[in-house]
């Protein structure tokens, strides 16, 4: 108890703050941050360290941390359609000619819902989404060689070699074709958080 | 905070005019926040909060209205202090002549209207 009451008070008045500022762009969310932290600070160096109630009195009149996010403006971004669009479009938006693809990143690096780890995710896994997937897979197929056994009962029989060997390849398969779905799921899930 | 701010024109009209109080607050001195929060957010003042003052005095910044220093303390850490610049006080006084009109303009409408 003692000290770590004060302490406690603002550690979680603080993690409630960053969570409601988690949307705003990172120098905006920093400078917030430092000041409220300061603040509280200030207010509480005139009380004795175990003052519970002067704590809350402090923690009080500062406001609640949605009230300090709302004047921020954090959370806006919910309402723009956008960032609600960015995840189909780096996911589909390759096969209208790539240029959907292109839109989606666009709107990734330009809005402040996403970090830059979000961002790099979404740019890298994989170019131009489950187009580029396509593109990947066709250019496999085309480098494995087949020979035809000519036709056996009227019907062309081939047999096809290269490429990947079978539970390899189907492996790596299924990693390209769900990882960016996987990654698509991620940008929405954290643009609903924001 | 004023009594029944949840009134959506107050609400609004204080979100309009708030930052320029702000500013006001900045002209005679250079402030730090924690003396700005506790002058405006005194009860019966125009912030919901005194923690709202921090996300303002960032937008104001962002728009060189205000710029800060760090200065030392004598009593604790160093702390950041805001001033208004040439553009801030400017927008001060256009807001100023603006409110002055504003606020002739709904007295007339009133009086007249009663």
């Amino acid at each position: 108890m003692g000290k770590a009451k004060r302490d406690e008070l603002t550690r979680d008045y603080l993690r409630e703050l960053d969570r409601r500022l988690a949307s705003l762009p990172r120098g905006r969310r920093r400078q917030i941050r430092e000041e409220v932290e300061a603040h509280i600070e200030e207010g509480c160096r005139q009380l004795a360290p175990d003052d519970e109630a002067g704590t809350r009195q402090v923690l009080e009149q500062l406001g609640d941390p949605e009230e300090i996010a709302r004047e921020a403006g954090a959370g806006l971004q919910r309402r723009t359609w956008p960032e609600a669009l960015a995840p189909l479009l780096l996911l589909l938006g390759g096969f209208i000619l790539y240029v959907g693809w292109f839109a989606g990143v666009a709107i990734l690096w330009g809005s402040p819902v996403w970090r830059l780890r979000d961002k790099l995710l979404g740019t890298l896994i994989f170019p131009f989404g489950l187009a580029g997937v396509e593109l990947l897979l066709v250019a496999g197929l085309a480098r494995s060689s087949c020979t035809g056994y000519g036709p056996v009962g009227g019907r062309m029989i081939t047999h096809c070699t290269g490429g990947l060997a079978e539970p390899l390849g189907l492996a790596i398969l299924f990693i390209l074709i769900v990882a960016p779905i996987l990654v698509a799921i991620h940008l929405d899930r954290v643009r609903r958080r924001a | 905070m004023i009594p029944g701010a949840d009134s959506n024109w107050e609400a609004q009209l204080r979100r309009g005019v708030v930052e320029y109080c702000v500013l006001a607050a900045l002209r005679s001195r250079e402030r730090y926040g924690f003396e700005l929060a506790r002058s405006l957010g005194a009860p019966g003042g125009l912030l919901m909060g005194e923690g709202t003052v921090y996300p303002l005095l960032a937008r104001l910044r962002q728009r060189r209205w205000v710029e800060t220093t760090w200065r030392e303390s004598e009593d604790g850490p160093p702390r950041r202090y805001y001033r208004l610049t040439e553009q801030g006080t400017q927008a001060l006084e256009a807001f100023e002549r603006g409110w002055t009109q504003f606020r002739s303009a709904v007295d007339r409408a009133l009086e007249e209207g009663g």
